[in-house]
């Protein structure tokens, strides 16, 4: 099996007496698709927003390659190579789709200084995701498909070795859906690891090679997508418990 | 001595909790930080001198009717100019505010100049004592004035239909509307009350100190600072502030000299927004 | 390139225009050319970075303090401008990296809370004069006219200078990431971008040319109070010559200036007495009329229709 690229250990945040993530350990394997899934206030974007430095850690610890992230500021763990997408799409309205995606490629990974350099790795974003045809058009006039699609390129254009997706799907059409799972699959085989939350299943049932299970905070269960569709505490967590006896005496 | 430091400090105390209460009801409701509350405080102060000056009603008399007057031209002044923006980006609005400031200024130092005014009653410059301290009279008088306004206040917003319909804005403009609040009125009547409750301080600035159109810039600032001060929503609140601005200012008039008291309250004003915890920052007030 | 053209005729108009103005003309277009530069240095923390800085006169005040006082001690004009610079930029780190940290309506209000304390300061400052205010070494010329044509000169040199910076941020990483973060300060930090940094990079840029233009004024008007280069009506100004004009833009912040300074220049003229309550109308009518700028009613062909779905965008 190959490295392990993100480790989180007691990975911890409270909100007053809210303990909205609890003492969650997870491992993420260089080059695959790691789904995180759960119910709505499960903590899955606290996690993300964690992972990431948006919010502090209340205990625990997170490594990405055996460097403690955990304590850094965003920008600093972006710059290393851990992107995210925001479930509530966060375009820069004002400017247009290359614009967008040009922060990203200036302020990332990859460190592109000059306006041209920049420019150019915008286009060829642009055309990985399928805006070209919109690359000049003020963002302030997209609609959500499109949008969500931003949200990814501008991630891209940091060029990632983590990226972390954050209901990528949601309120999509099934056609817009397969496309983006199309995406994703083609980023994740150019080597980028890819962390999927969703609270709708089977969407990244098709997409992950293996996933971890919220609910209230606490990491129910992990393992591959059949594991995970066979386990009784994920079955009641999603159906509840008549659901759950139900099935068993059936 | 610091005893009869302290006294002037909670009397002045007094007529600034009146002048931060009119600047903070309009802000937690509307949204609007008016920089011209200063102006309209000193409006209130010309009301109380001409009214005085001509009529020779006692400034503390006089309070209801110049609240009454003001109360007309805040509610005009909201519901025709300031609600025409009151969506629009808050800096523009403060600029609006700002603008409506110097407008107000100037118009005043038009009408009746830039001399400086105060009015002398009878009583002016008595007090009376307790033990070994000092009561002026007028500062008394205003002091107790600000707190009966204050009270007011707080028993109409709690207790009559207009007041609860202003809360229930502050706290979900979309909820009152569908109970049927008119957003647009109770704004101008919100802006109304607080610019009669500005009038009132004017009344009471009036009898304690000169006055003339320039000094509106210095008290928006010190409305400001009993706003945050007070922890911003509460009539309480604001009224605690402003004793609390009152005391620092007379302290510090005393030991570091008059010309110091503005340093120390401006400084004081900055370290305030910038170490007030951030979650007061997104909260609606006077809910 | 194609839409620097016009301006560029304009800076050679500019340039050899002052022989052919009378005394008070080239006064008026000393003015214009003071307040261009203000705005468009607002224009950096305000308009890009979305930061209303409603203080920046802070900087134009020290500025002209620090010339003042320097110059009041033997130091040459040009030996001041450093000094200067250095006092607003230090000043803009300090206090920008806690101010900096509030957002919306309460940095605005810190800003003006911080202009209103050095004012307060510099009241009480034996150096400085105290209230009393500082007056300079008269500037040595030929005639008169050739004494202000100096400053005019002097002034318009710190507004190519701020143009070009305006330029050279359009297109660079930095204008991008103070973009950013004026739209979505979160957004901004999930992109890599060290928003603290950019911000008080942002505000320092225009401490700069503010306090620049604060020093040349000093020894233009050769006489300075706490009151005249502290007052907060010049950060007022400042900031309604860029609405006009249009916020983020490199030349909307000019035209601004141009614009309102020269209805001042005529109302002042005119009515001295009712100078400020024109002046009120201006602004209240400008925020409710024109909230995106005068660029942005004339795109595309003016009409009367956009002026009403501007109000209409936000009354209540």
């Amino acid at each position: 099996m190959s490295e392990v690229i993100l480790k989180g250990r007691g990975v911890t945040k409270k909100f007053g007496g809210l303990v909205a993530v609890n003492s969650v350990d997870f491992d993420v394997y260089e080059g695959e698709i790691f789904g995180i899934i759960g119910p709505n206030g499960a903590g899955k974007t606290t996690l993300m927003n964690l992972i990431v430095g948006l919010l502090p850690l209340s205990d625990g610890e997170i490594y990405f390659r055996n460097v403690r992230i955990s304590g850094k500021k965003p920008y600093y763990i972006a710059r290393l190579g851990i992107a995210r997408t925001f479930q509530i799409v966060k375009p820069f309205k004002g400017m247009t789709v290359l614009e967008n995606i040009m922060v990203g490629a200036f302020f990332g990974h990859g460190n592109y200084t000059s306006y041209k350099e920049a420019y150019e790795r915008a286009e060829e974003i642009a055309n990985l995701v399928g805006l070209w045809e919109k690359r000049d058009e003020l963002v302030d006039h997209l609609n959500l498909a499109q949008l969500k699609r931003i949200e990814l390129a501008r991630a891209l254009a940091l060029e990632p070795e983590v990226l972390l997706l954050d209901e990528v799907m949601a309120g999509l059409n099934p056609t817009e859906m397969e496309k983006i799972m199309d995406l994703v699959r083609d980023i994740n085989k150019k080597g980028v690891t890819v962390i999927m939350i969703e609270h709708i299943m089977k969407a990244v049932m098709g997409l992950s090679s293996r996933m971890m299970v919220l609910h209230f905070g606490t990491k129910i269960a992990e393992g591959t997508p059949e594991e995970i569709s066979q386990n009784e505490d994920v079955i009641k967590a999603y159906l509840g418990e008549r659901y759950s006896k139900r099935r068993k005496s059936a | 001595m610091i005893i009869q430091i302290l006294i002037n400090g909670v009397l002045l105390g007094g007529i600034y909790g009146l002048i931060g209460l009119g600047f903070s009801l309009v802000w937690g409701v509307t949204n609007l930080i008016n920089l011209a509350h200063g102006s309209l405080v000193i409006l209130g102060a010309y009301a109380t001198f001409w009214i005085f000056h001509f009529l020779h009603i006692d400034p503390f008399i006089s309070i209801p009717l110049v609240m009454v007057a003001l109360f007309i031209v805040g509610y005009l002044m909201q519901r025709y100019i300031f609600n025409l923006a009151i969506k629009a980006d808050v800096f523009l609005t403060l600029i609006m505010t700002f603008g409506m400031d110097v407008l107000l200024a100037q118009l005043m130092i038009v009408m009746w100049s830039a001399d400086w005014r105060s009015i002398a009653t009878t009583y002016q410059g008595k007090s009376f004592i307790i033990g070994q301290y000092l009561f002026p009279y007028t500062r008394v008088l205003g002091f107790v004035a600000a707190l009966i306004l204050t009270i007011l206040t707080a028993i109409f917003l709690n207790r009559t239909k207009t007041g609860q319909s202003i809360r229930a804005v502050a706290l979900d403009m979309m909820a009152a509307r569908l109970m049927g609040v008119n957003p647009g009125k109770t704004y101008a009547i919100t802006f109304g009350i607080g610019t009669a409750l500005a009038g009132a301080a004017g009344s009471l600035i009036s009898v304690i100190q000169s006055f003339n159109p320039a000094v509106g810039g210095g008290i928006t600032l010190r409305a400001f600072v009993v706003a945050i001060l007070g922890g911003l929503g509460s009539v309480e609140g604001a009224f605690l502030g402003g004793i609390i601005l009152g005391i620092i200012e007379t302290f510090s008039a005393f030991y570091l000299g008059e010309s110091f008291k503005n340093v120390v309250t401006f400084t004081l004003f900055v370290i305030i927004l910038v170490t007030r915890p951030r979650g007061l920052l997104g909260k609606k007030y006077y809910g | 390139m194609k839409k620097h053209i016009i301006p560029l005729i304009f800076l050679v108009i500019l340039i050899i225009i002052p022989p052919f103005l009378s005394g008070y003309m080239l006064r008026i277009l000393t003015a214009v050319v003071m307040f261009a530069t203000l705005t468009e240095a607002i224009n950096i923390i305000a308009g890009y970075a979305g930061y209303p800085a409603f203080g920046n006169v802070v900087f134009f005040g020290m500025g002209a303090y620090v010339t003042a006082i320097l110059m009041n001690h033997g130091f040459g004009f040009y030996l001041t401008l450093i000094p200067s610079i250095v006092t607003a930029v230090l000043f803009a780190v300090v206090i920008g990296f806690p101010v900096l940290r509030l957002r919306g309506h309460y940095f605005a209000i810190a800003s003006l809370g911080v202009n209103v304390a050095v004012m307060e300061i510099v009241n009480n400052l034996k150096i400085a004069g105290a209230a009393e205010g500082l007056t300079l070494p008269l500037k040595k010329g030929a005639n008169p006219h050739v004494v202000y044509t100096y400053f005019y000169y002097l002034f318009l040199v710190v507004l190519v200078l701020s143009v070009i910076f305006t330029i050279w941020l359009e297109k660079n990483r930095f204008g991008f990431g103070l973009r950013a973060i004026r739209v979505d300060e979160d957004g901004a930090l999930a992109m890599g971008i060290n928003t603290p940094l950019y911000k008080t990079l942002a505000w320092s840029y225009s401490a700069v040319f503010t306090a620049l233009v604060g020093s040349i004024y000093a020894y233009w008007i050769s006489y300075i109070d706490p009151e005249t280069v502290f007052d907060p009506i010049i950060s007022v100004k400042m900031f309604v010559m860029m609405l006009i004009g249009g916020a983020s833009t490199v030349y909307g912040p000019l035209i601004g200036a141009v614009l309102l300074e020269l209805i001042a220049e005529v109302v002042w003229s005119k009515f001295v007495n009712i100078h400020g309550i024109v002046l009120g109308a201006i602004i209240i009518l400008t925020v409710i009329l024109i909230p995106k700028g005068f660029l942005d009613l004339f795109t595309g062909g003016f009409s009367w229709r956009r002026l009403v779905q501007n109000i209409k965008e936000n009354m209540i």
